[in-house]
């Protein structure tokens, strides 16, 4: 059958006729859509020839000579250098750490490098270069904070302070008032590893900082006496320990992060005369959380350990806030009470 | 294709008229006309391409109307095929199923499809359509014969042929526009399929087109077409009769055939005169009412008969349940379906465009313009069906006029 079926003969259909006539049978609108059919053809043809040459003309050049892709643009050399930072550092600091050649060409900068040459001082957050044709360089900065100092040593070279940021970063800052670094406290009890001759980031900085904003914003007075705060247990349990010239320790803990009901409670330790000129506390620990806090107040000169007479502070609270024996020596828990006070 | 709205064209070149429409197929599943053109025919000759400059002119200027119109450019063209050449006949072949457990496959019912197709045609024709009958499989009607069990399939065609050179002319008018030609669909089915109901069909049904120079007409049985042929016989010719009986001009025997003619003769009183103009100037004449509907009314008689006699045994009055449906500009003419019925002693009706097309639209003399967008409609929904991969991207557009 299938033989049979291939010998068939062939039927020619209205299909097998050529549909194609010559322009001179043609209307003068079908001559115009020809020539409206070819023009495009040979623009569409033209366009695919040029990308095509486009295209071979770009890989040769990056074979031969990579510079001319990365420059196409003769432009001119940069003059002006636009800075633009949310904290201290200025123009000048900007085109010192840039340090572009006098004949650099807008163009031929290469930005990321730029933005890593500025990024290395570590008091620079975030920058974003910008070309700003025909020859501006516009540089926009987020800088970083300091919320404590350190004082430090590299290498050979002779020890000095540097800051910590918010985010850990150390940094060496440039352009702060000598004021401004003097009221921040030294960070203390920490090591610091240093890669390539750059301290890394310290851990946990979010707390501290958080504390310190906390201490600045509501008790400033007692703040300013802040002196060192040391991180020595902050790794293992969770504590903050600041010394201040009024009190040689205070301890802060991060287990519950509520900064401001410690910081509220150290006040009013202080406040309510518990902690006396003449009769300075030694150490408060506000990291035991509730209402109790343990003071200790420094052993008056002459007494002899184990003389619970000696013990009692002076100006104490009425007696029955006063529990019975100190679990350590020279020491008793104090029972707090807030009053309505707005921090 | 189906991503893009595409604006067809469907043309109609008559000997009368040029009728062209547009339309916009949306996603290749619905259709909008959007443009309409029409132009007074030259050059054409019961339905063939006598004078390709002026019959180009002709339809150039309605294609042109058309766009016009509808504001937009033809992307193809569906185009009308009449004339006396055309011819048919009908081939039918059989094949033994070949599986073991006479399961019909693709294979048979390809290997039966080509065999009934396969008839050579004598130098110079060629062939316009290929209409498949039903099925039957072991004698019985089956639309779709695959996995069908049993022993004998057999399948017939009807095939309309043509004179090559005639249809080349007509699509070299249309290619003169530089817009190509997608389809050549004969007009009695163009025409059919607009003005009968797919149960018309069904239930068999014969659409007569009365065109000006030809008549066209296809007999539907079991939702195919069994028969189609065309007759060079058309509403000229009553014209061309009426001018020799009263000695008129064309011009006047068409104005007296529009007012006056009839299919059938209901004018008793041989007195009664009708003037020529009715404006009572110099020149204006009378003639008998009577006599003209005679000299009608014999030519549409003699239409039908024509049509009644090609037919032959195929028509079978009693397989007409839907009875006869005209259509066509001659068809508007009072008394048509009265003589129709009469010739073919079936029910007689004018056919009518379906609700959905604009009301001026519905004319008779548009309703193969109007199945030329049905088959549009119907190609571009089939193709989306199969997901067959049509020349539709950029470049193909593009290309597509070059």
């Amino acid at each position: 059958m299938s033989t049979h079926v291939n010998t068939l003969p062939q039927v020619r259909t209205w299909r097998d006729i050529q549909q194609s006539i010559a322009p001179k049978a043609m209307s003068s609108e079908g001559r115009k859509r020809l020539q409206v059919a070819t023009v495009k053809t040979v623009a569409v043809l033209f366009s695919l020839c040029l990308a095509g040459w486009g295209v071979y003309e770009a890989m040769r050049t990056w074979e031969q000579n990579p510079m001319a892709i990365k420059s196409p643009v003769k432009s001119a050399p940069v003059k002006y250098i636009d800075s633009r930072s949310d904290g201290v550092l200025d123009k000048s600091w900007v085109t010192r750490t840039l340090a572009l050649p006098k004949t650099a060409g807008l163009m031929e900068l290469d930005l990321y490098a730029l933005r890593n040459r500025l990024l290395e001082s570590g008091q620079v957050r975030t920058a974003v270069l910008t070309r700003k044709f025909p020859e501006t360089l516009l540089v926009m900065i987020e800088e970083r904070s300091p919320v404590l100092r350190v004082r430090a040593q590299v290498g050979a070279a002779s020890a000095k302070d540097l800051l910590v940021a918010r985010d850990g970063v150390i940094y060496e800052g440039v352009g702060y008032e000598p004021t401004l670094i003097a009221t921040l406290p030294y960070m203390a009890d920490v090591s610091l590893k240093s890669v390539q001759g750059r301290f890394q980031p310290v851990e946990g900085m979010e707390k501290v900082a958080d504390l310190l904003s906390t201490a600045r914003a509501n008790i400033p007075a007692l703040y300013s006496g802040w002196n060192v705060v040391s991180l020595a247990r902050y790794a293992l349990d969770g504590e903050i320990v600041v010394r201040s010239k009024d009190i040689k320790e205070i301890t802060f803990g991060t287990r519950e992060s509520d900064f401001f009901k410690q910081i509220a409670q150290l006040d009013l330790i202080v406040e309510t005369g518990h902690v006396q000129a003449d009769h300075p506390a030694v150490s408060i620990n506000l990291a035991v959380g509730g209402v109790q806090v343990p003071v200790v107040f420094e052993k008056p000169e002459g007494t002899a350990p184990g003389d619970k007479k000696n013990l009692a502070p002076r100006s104490a609270t009425p007696p029955s806030t006063i529990r019975s024996e100190p679990q350590r020596p020279s020491a008793f828990f104090t029972n707090i009470h807030f009053p309505s006070r707005e921090f | 294709m189906s991503s893009r709205t595409k604006y067809i064209g469907a043309v109609e070149i008559g000997t009368s008229k040029v009728t062209v429409m547009i339309g916009e197929l949306s996603q290749g599943r619905s259709l909008s006309i959007i443009g309409f053109g029409e132009c007074q025919s030259r050059g054409v000759l019961k339905g063939a391409v006598m004078d390709f400059r002026s019959a180009s002119d002709a339809t150039h200027s309605a294609l042109l109307a058309a766009e016009s119109n509808a504001g937009v450019r033809i992307d193809e063209v569906y185009l009308a095929q009449a004339g006396g050449h055309l011819d048919g006949f009908y081939n039918e072949a059989a094949v033994n199923v070949s599986a073991a457990d006479n399961m019909v496959s693709a294979v048979d019912i390809d290997t039966v499809m080509r065999l009934a197709k396969a008839k050579a045609l004598p130098e110079g024709r060629m062939v316009v359509h290929n209409i498949r009958r039903p099925f039957r499989l072991d004698g019985r009607l089956v639309p779709d014969p695959e996995h069908l069990v049993g022993q004998r399939l057999e399948v017939g065609y009807w095939t309309v042929h043509g004179q090559e050179n005639k249809i080349a002319d007509n699509i070299h008018v249309i290619r003169g526009f530089n817009v190509p030609v997608a389809e050549l669909i004969l007009a009695s089915l163009a025409s059919g399929t607009m003005v009968t109901s797919a149960e018309d069909r069904q239930n068999g049904v014969l659409v007569i087109d009365v065109g000006a120079g030809t008549t066209d007409y296809a007999l539907y049985h079991d939702g195919c077409a069994y028969t189609t042929g065309v007759v060079p016989v058309g509403g000229s010719h009553l014209t061309n009769d009426l001018s020799l009986g009263l000695r008129l001009t064309e011009g006047q025997g068409e104005k007296i055939k529009l007012r006056f003619g009839r299919g059938t003769v209901t004018a008793r009183d041989k007195g009664e005169k009708v003037w020529l103009n009715g404006d009572f100037a110099i020149g204006d004449r009378q003639f008998p009412r009577q006599a003209i509907e005679q000299i009608t009314a014999a030519r549409v008689w003699e239409i039908f008969e024509v049509v009644k006699k090609r037919l032959g045994a195929t028509f079978v009055p009693e397989h007409m349940v839907a009875g006869v449906v005209l259509t066509g500009g001659t068809s508007k003419l009072p008394g048509f379906a009265e003589a129709a019925a009469k010739v073919f002693g079936v029910t007689a009706r004018l056919g009518e465009a379906p609700g959905y097309i604009n009301e001026n639209l519905r004319d008779p003399g548009y309703s193969t313009a109007l199945g030329l967008l049905y088959f549009g409609l119907n190609s571009s929904a089939e193709a989306v069906a199969s997901g067959r991969r049509r020349n539709s991207g950029f470049f193909s557009r593009l290309f597509a006029n070059a």
